[in-house]
């Protein structure tokens, strides 16, 4: 039978951001895929080096609307190495609720997708209200409920205070209520059970040639998590867990992404609690820096988000970053190949992709020949 | 470049592969370090026999910067 090539994207109803995939079918089975990224193409590493200190941090937290906590802290981090920047110790515990509030945000959004796609729009409902509880405490915290830019270097963009500290309370305690449904409706659900089983399997050694990171690393029976093997801010001084399965396919890299809220609201419990009370002053913008180069990982909620920054006096002299998805997306053809095309959006969604940080990196030209490898 | 073979053999992982327009940086993450290895742009070889994830960045740096891999299995245009 001939090869007949299906495209998918980029505008399509399954994906939530504009990517290019072309699929070759043999019959019903996938034999190929290969994609074209880039439709969210901003360069960003090149125009942060004509920003200014102060103003570079606002523009790393525009990379990806959902990981933007993930950047700015990187970038921080990476500054503060660099100019020996002491950070108080309040501000590292509200970092680190604002970093678990983030993945507890982007794991339940991309629940709420993955249902969707899925063809179970109750657990897209459900999943979508208990995000609300999660964005109204960052709200809380920073002002904003997306590209909430509260890092600054040496510190925080303005304190929490008790009664902050109590809405958090109140909302952390709502949500947990909220979240224990929408956990076992997915669960106990035959359905996506059925669904995701089997679907889109990537064994540990393919995982490990890849290099992937993050949920689908840890799906496929990695242990790692960066806030484990290279601790920063507060993670230290915290007790979780860092959730594996050992199955490899979507439903794997599912359980861990709902495994890990419940590990995110401890964590965030755990830093409420240990917090001290004391107040800290806003941070003040920091203009000039000493020369240097430092390399600085995070564990953003996709995986590890990692920023090489080498400084000059005023503006960055170079700087890099590898989003996560970019590290997980060429394993997104081995887990393709052999299954059919209704298993497309819902293996895509399955690495949680974000193609905003991905393109801010690269672009895959698509004129290469059809029945080529992408990656291997 | 068999220093870098030797670390990826012995379970380091390759973050990624960046290069400034003088240098290529080559980002390892091995026991629990990030270990930053810089190399002059002349004369590397491609890393994909060791690690294909290696070829997104590599084919990244061809078109970005002019470098260039010996023994890359794919060494195509890579921004359209």
């Amino acid at each position: 039978m001939p090869k007949v090539e299906v495209p998918f994207g980029p505008y399509h109803p399954a994906l939530g951001e504009p990517e290019y995939f072309r699929v070759v079918l043999d019959g019903e089975t996938i034999v190929n895929i290969d994609f074209d990224l880039g439709y969210n193409y901003r360069e960003i590493e090149r125009k942060v080096l004509t920003f200014t200190w102060p103003k570079a941090i606002v523009l790393l937290g525009r990379i990806c609307g959902i990981c933007s906590s993930a950047h700015t802290q990187a970038f921080g981090m990476a500054f503060e190495k660099i100019n020996s920047i002491e950070v108080p110790k309040k501000a590292h515990f509200v970092r680190t609720i604002g970093a678990e509030l983030e993945r507890i945000h982007s794991h339940l959004l991309w629940l709420g997708l993955l249902g969707e796609n899925a063809g179970f729009d109750t657990l897209f409902m459900k999943a979508w209200g208990t995000r609300e509880h999660a964005l109204n405490m960052l709200e809380n915290i920073s002002g904003k409920r997306i590209h909430y830019n509260y890092v600054r270097y040496g510190g925080l963009y303005r304190d929490i205070n008790r009664e902050k500290i109590r809405f958090l309370k109140s909302e952390l305690s709502e949500m947990k209520k909220k979240y224990a449904d929408t956990d076992e409706l997915f669960r106990s659900n035959e359905l996506m059970d059925d669904r995701l089983r089997g679907t889109g399997r990537l064994t540990k050694k393919q995982a490990k040639a890849f290099g992937v990171v993050g949920p689908t690393a840890r799906g496929s029976g990695i242990r790692m998590d960066v806030r484990k093997d290279v601790p920063y801010s507060a993670y230290e001084e915290m007790e979780f867990k860092v959730p594996v399965e050992q199955g490899g396919d979507s439903y794997a890299r599912a359980i861990v992404r709902l495994d890990e809220i419940w590990e995110s609201i401890s964590i965030i419990e755990q830093s409420i609690s240990m917090m001290p009370k004391k107040k800290i002053e806003p941070a003040k913008p920091v203009y000039v820096s000493k020369e240097g180069e430092v390399s600085q990982v995070v564990e953003a909620p996709r995986g590890e988000n990692f920023h090489y920054l080498k400084s000059g006096v005023q503006t960055p002299k170079f700087f890099r970053a590898r989003p996560p998805t970019f590290a997980n997306i060429v394993a997104v053809p081995t887990m393709l190949k052999g299954g059919t095309m209704s298993d497309v959006p819902i293996v895509i969604s399955s690495i949680d992709p974000c193609f905003a940080c991905t393109d801010r990196v690269i672009v895959i030209d698509r004129n290469s020949k059809t029945t080529k490898e992408v990656s291997i | 470049m068999r220093g870098i073979k030797k670390l990826l053999e012995g379970g380091a992982r390759l973050i990624t592969i960046s290069c400034d327009g003088k240098k290529v940086y080559y980002h390892f993450f091995f026991d629990g370090k990030i270990i930053t290895h810089p190399k002059s742009k002349r004369n590397l070889k491609s890393l994909c026999d060791v690690f294909p994830d290696a070829e997104l960045y590599e084919r990244e740096l061809m078109e970005k910067y002019g470098v260039k891999f010996a023994n890359h299995p794919k060494p195509e245009k890579l921004f359209t």
